[in-house]
């Protein structure tokens, strides 16, 4: 049976990996922070990611736009949109595992889509790019934070207990869960910031899921993020979702890390086991 | 139901880069067959970002018109015009 040993939540900001080459207190500041979180992923001796996160409408359009998808892919190209300091190149991934995690969670009464893209966004590449410096192989699953109607926060904890009984069952494996994503962000929409084609609408909303998710309070979390309430936190605020599926199938974790800035709409976080 | 054409147009000015260069060879020409309303057309030829978010855009792939300098928007003008939108939808509808 495979064991979850190390669960790991960061943003994954287009600009993040130039930025984090810079010899600048910003620079060091971002590598400071996702430095944090890969030791623990490093000290748990991870031998393979399963990254839960939301595609921004590049490797599937809204003509066929799954809930949920699983990828089954043996490598992918990313990223695939604008990464400023990534080229595009080929990512390695673990198809096997991401086809039987599928036919399990389909077997649990999780009708999630199969999918083998060319390729993938930053929203899967970013964290790659600073957690996986061992290279382990990776599965990807998909969790709509985009487009109305996204699954429920209760569905997607759901998926995480399901994801979490099916590498139970999969392979001889020591398991790191990777989640991407933002809890407060508008993406192109009214009420990004005057500089920026981004703004953060509700920190307050972020700062109360990085306490939830820092005390445990997993449910008090699913109860109040609510469709209206992601909603109000940005046009990609549904980036939580994943996180949600995330925290439940690591709930035999313990938080080891939340690195929250007060009016920031995301964190660094990381559980490791007891 | 045309705004779903919208956004394919918006998706395709990140992916298709012959699409990308038609758009920014003759923004007409290069959506004069697309199945747009003439509001919409017109909407999108004079990058109205706005009015192309209020009938429905996705704003995630309504700003990649101003990412890649397409319909006379750039980084400036498409953060002053969405910005006038009006209130925030409260769901993202494709």
């Amino acid at each position: 049976m495979a064991d979850i040993v190390a669960a790991a939540g960061v943003p994954h900001t287009p600009v993040y990996p130039a930025l984090a080459r810079q010899e600048s207190d910003e620079g060091r500041d971002i590598r400071d922070r996702y430095r944090s979180v890969a030791d623990v992923i490093v000290e748990s001796d991870a031998d393979m990611l399963v990254v839960l996160t939301c595609d921004h409408i590049n490797t599937f359009f809204l003509d066929a736009w799954p809930t949920f998808a699983v990828v089954a892919a043996e490598s992918v190209m990313g990223p695939s949109d604008r990464v400023a300091g990534l080229h595009p190149r080929e990512i390695k991934l673990d198809g096997g595992m991401g086809s039987r995690l599928h036919d399990n969670l389909v077997r649990q009464g999780f009708d999630v889509m199969l999918s083998v893209p060319p390729a993938i966004d930053h929203a899967a590449v970013v964290p790659l790019h600073f957690l996986n410096a061992l290279a382990v192989p990776v599965v990807l699953v998909y969790v709509n934070g985009m487009v109305s109607p996204m699954p429920t926060a209760g569905r997607c904890r759901q998926l995480g207990a399901a994801i979490r009984d099916a590498l139970g069952v999969l392979g001889h494996r020591r398991v790191g869960l990777v989640a991407s994503g933002a809890f407060s962000l508008e993406v192109g929409g009214p009420r990004i910031g005057p500089r920026h084609f981004y703004g953060i609408p509700e920190p307050g909303w972020a700062q109360m899921v990085a306490t939830s998710l820092r005390d445990r309070e997993l449910s008090k979390l699913v109860y109040h993020a609510t469709p209206e309430q992601l909603a109000a936190a940005g046009t990609v605020a549904g980036e939580i979702l994943p996180w949600i599926a995330a925290a439940e199938a690591a709930s035999g974790l313990e938080p080891c890390l939340m690195d929250y800035r007060p009016g920031e709409g995301h964190a660094f976080a990381a559980w490791r086991e007891t | 139901m045309s705004t779903m054409e919208v956004n394919r147009i918006c998706y395709q000015v990140a992916h298709d880069e012959d699409f990308l260069a038609s758009v920014r060879e003759d923004p007409y020409r290069a959506t004069a067959g697309r199945s747009l309303t003439p509001a919409e057309h017109d909407a999108l030829l004079n990058g109205d970002v706005a009015a192309l978010y209020r009938q429905g855009a996705h704003p995630v792939l309504l700003v990649r018109l101003a990412t890649h300098n397409v319909f006379g928007l750039d980084e400036d003008l498409y953060i002053k015009r969405i910005r006038e939108a009006g209130p925030a939808r409260t769901a993202q509808v494709p």
